[in-house]
C-alpha cells in the first residue's frame, strides 16, 4: 500500500524540518494528522530508506541510526540552539507553542533591553546589525519549523508545537551533582 | 450626598446618562477616565454630570471620574461579568436561611409563619444561584488568569488564590447540604409541594456545582503543574545558557552522551541529495531533449563570451602549397579489365601502373575494384592461391 502524501513528509522531514500538529499551514497539519493515524507504517516505510522517525509532543522528526554528525559538530550545532532559545525566552519568557510575535516587537524590546542587546549581537558573528541579526534568527527558526509566518500583512510569526524539541531538549541534559551551587540567581 | 426616592427617579437618571455610564463601565478596568472625555459625552452640560455625582453614581477625583463601588457592582453582579468570588455572600444567605428557620419553628402566629417560609424558599434559592454563580465565576477567573496573567509569579499567587476560594465554595455547599438534611424538624413540618420543589431544585443545584468544582480543581492543578514545568524549563534554560557562556556546558552536563545517541537529520549539515539525470529520459522522452538544448544554449553562450580570437595569418600560411598524390584510376581500370580475358586478380597484379606500387597496395586495388564494380563482374566460386592469398576467380561478363 503507498501511504499518503509520503513525498511532501519526506521533502520536510530530510531536511532537517520538523511536522507540528498546530501548523498554520493546513497542509503540515493535514500531514501530522496522518502520521499520527498511522505512525507504526510511516515508522517503517521511512526506516527502509534511513530514516527513523521520531515523535514528540505534538511533532514529528526525522533521525537516524548510524552517525553522520560527529560530536564536536553536533555540540557546536545544540549550543547554536541554545543561545537562540535563551535569547527568545529572554525576549518573552512566555515565547512557547502557539506564541504570536513579529520581528518589529523583538526590535522594539531590543532597543530598551540592555540584558537582550547584549545578547543579540552575540548570536551571528556575520550580522552586525540588529534587523539582520533578527531576520537571520527568524529564517533560521522557520526553516526548521519551529515558528510559522502566520499573518503575511501584519508579519507576525507563530510559534509551534515543534518548539518543544528544543526545550525538552534541553530539559533531558542532567547537570552534574555539585555544581548547582555555583550559579548565581 | 442626595438620595433617589423612587425606583422612577433612578432608572431615570441611569438611562439618561446612558452613554456615559456605558463608556465608563467599559472602561472601569483602565482607571483614568478622563474629565474631559465626560463633558463630551454629556453634551458639554456639566451639571448633568454634577447630578449624577450629588446622588453618588459617579465619584469625582479632580481630572479623572470613576463609577462609585455600588453602581458598579451593581452592574458587574447583573451583567455576571464580576471577577470577584463572593463566598461570604453564600455564607450570610446560610447563615440567614438558618436564623429564619429558627423563627418558623418558634413562632405561633400562622401568617407570620407562611412569611418565614417564603423567607426560607428565598434564601435556599439565593444559596443555589450564588454558589452556581461562583463557580462559573472561579471557571472563568481561574482560565483568565492563566491564559492572560503574563508575570509567572502573580499568576501562580492568583491560582493559589483561587484554589483556596474554590475550598471556600466546597465548604459552603457543605454547609447547605448539612442545613438541609439537619433541619429535619423543620422540613418535616412546612414542607409542601412549593418547597419540596425548592429543595429538590437546590440540592440539584448543588450538586452540580461541587462536581464543576471537583472540575476546576483538576484544571487548577493542571495550570499549576504547566506553569511550574515552564518555569522549571525557564531556569534549566537560563542554568544551560550560563554554562555554555562559561564554556563548562561539557563537564557539567551529561551532554555529550546525550548527544552521543541521538542522530537527528537537523544536525546534519546541508543535506542535499545530489541525484544524477537519468539517460532513459534524456533520450526517450522530448522534455529530455528540451532540457539538453537548453544546456547546450547555455554552455553556448557561456563558450561564446569566453571565446580568445587566434593570432592573424602570416603570409607565409597563405602561401600556396602543392601536394602530390598519384592515384590509380579505377575506372580506367575496370574498362581495360573489361576488355581483357584475365581474371581480375592476374590482371591486378600484371597492370602497368603509372608509378611503383608494392604487393600490398596491389591487394588493396584489387578489394576496392572488386567490391566497387561487383555488379559488373562475373564472380566465380573457385578460388586460387597467389603469394600466400587466396582469392577468387572474377571475370568480367
Amino acid at each position: 500500500m503507498m501511504l499518503k502524501s509520503s513525498k511532501e513528509i519526506f521533502e520536510i522531514l530530510s531536511k532537517g524540518g520538523f511536522i507540528s500538529s498546530n501548523s498554520v499551514m493546513a497542509a503540515n497539519r493535514a500531514y501530522f494528522d496522518l502520521i499520527e493515524d498511522d505512525f507504526e507504517a510511516y515508522l517503517e516505510y521511512y526506516e527502509g530508506v534511513g530514516f527513523v522517525l521520531e515523535s514528540g509532543n505534538g511533532y514529528y522528526y526525522f533521525s537516524r541510526t548510524e552517525v553522520k554528525v560527529n560530536i564536536v559538530d553536533k555540540l557546536i550545532r545544540f549550543c547554536d540552539w541554545i543561545d537562540r532559545l535563551d535569547f527568545l525566552k529572554t525576549f518573552n519568557a512566555a515565547f512557547d507553542s502557539g506564541f504570536v510575535f513579529s520581528k518589529a516587537k523583538i526590535l522594539e524590546r531590543l532597543s530598551c533591553d540592555m540584558e537582550l542587546k547584549d545578547k543579540v549581537l552575540k548570536l551571528y558573528a556575520d550580522k552586525k546589525t540588529h534587523t539582520d541579526v533578527v531576520d537571520k534568527l527568524v529564517e533560521d527558526f522557520v526553516k526548521i519549523g519551529f515558528v510559522e509566518l502566520e499573518n503575511e500583512m501584519e508579519n507576525t510569526y507563530k510559534v509551534t508545537a515543534a518548539f518543544h524539541y528544543l526545550e525538552e531538549m534541553v530539559n533531558c541534559l542532567n547537570v552534574e551533582e555539585g555544581v548547582l551551587s555555583e550559579i548565581p540567581e | 450626598m442626595n438620595n433617589f426616592r423612587s425606583i422612577d427617579e433612578l432608572i431615570q437618571a441611569l438611562s439618561r446618562e446612558k452613554m456615559l455610564l456605558k463608556e465608563m463601565f467599559a472602561k472601569r478596568k483602565v482607571l483614568s477616565f478622563r474629565y474631559d472625555v465626560a463633558e463630551h459625552l454629556v453634551d458639554y452640560k456639566l451639571d448633568r454630570i454634577q447630578y449624577l455625582v450629588d446622588f453618588g453614581v459617579i465619584r469625582d477625583n479632580g481630572n479623572f471620574l470613576e463609577l462609585e463601588d455600588v453602581y458598579l457592582k451593581f452592574f458587574e453582579e447583573v451583567l455576571e461579568v464580576n471577577e470577584e468570588i463572593n463566598v461570604e455572600s453564600v455564607k450570610a444567605n446560610i447563615d440567614h436561611l438558618n436564623e429564619t428557620i429558627e423563627y418558623y419553628l418558634q413562632e405561633n402566629d400562622e401568617g407570620q409563619k407562611y412569611g418565614y417560609l417564603r423567607e426560607v424558599r428565598r434564601s435556599l434559592k439565593n444559596v443555589a444561584l450564588n454558589t452556581k454563580r461562583n463557580v462559573i465565576d472561579l471557571k472563568r477567573n481561574v482560565d483568565n488568569t492563566y491564559k492572560n496573567e503574563p508575570n509567572y509569579k502573580i499568576k501562580k499567587a492568583k491560582l493559589k488564590h483561587l484554589d483556596e476560594k474554590r475550598d471556600g465554595i466546597k465548604l459552603q455547599i457543605r454547609e447547605a447540604e448539612r442545613v438541609l438534611d439537619e433541619q429535619t424538624t423543620f422540613f418535616a413540618m412546612a414542607m409542601d409541594s412549593d418547597l419540596r420543589i425548592v429543595v429538590d431544585d437546590v440540592r440539584a443545584d448543588l450538586n452540580e456545582s461541587s462536581h464543576n468544582l471537583i472540575e476546576i480543581e483538576k484544571q487548577i492543578i493542571d495550570y499549576l503543574n504547566l506553569i511550574n514545568y515552564q518555569s522549571q524549563i525557564l531556569k534549566k534554560i537560563r542554568l544551560i545558557k550560563y554554562f555554555r557562556d562559561q564554556q563548562v556546558l561539557e563537564t557539567n552536563t551529561d551532554i555529550k552522551n546525550r548527544l552521543q545517541n541521538m542522530n537527528p537529520v537537523w544536525m546534519e549539515p546541508n543535506s542535499g541529495y545530489r541525484i544524477k539525470v537519468s539517460l532513459n529520459f534524456l533520450r526517450n522522452v522530448d522534455e529530455g531533449l528540451s532540457v539538453l538544448h537548453e544546456v547546450r544554449e547555455r554552455k553556448n553562450i557561456r563558450n561564446v563570451r569566453k571565446r580568445k580570437l587566434a593570432a592573424p595569418l602570416t603570409f607565409e600560411d597563405l602561401a600556396v602549397e602543392n601536394a602530390l598524390q598519384q592515384m590509380v584510376d579505377q575506372t580506367e581500370m575496370k574498362n581495360s579489365f573489361a576488355a581483357s580475358s584475365f581474371d581480375l586478380f592476374h590482371f591486378v597484379m600484371n597492370y602497368k601502373y603509372p608509378y611503383e606500387m608494392d604487393l600490398e597496395g596491389k591487394l588493396v586495388l584489387f578489394c576496392q575494384v572488386a567490391s566497387q564494380f561487383y555488379d559488373e563482374f562475373n564472380i566465380t566460386n573457385r578460388y586460387e592461391e597467389a603469394f600466400g592469398y587466396e582469392y577468387p576467380l572474377i571475370y568480367p561478363r
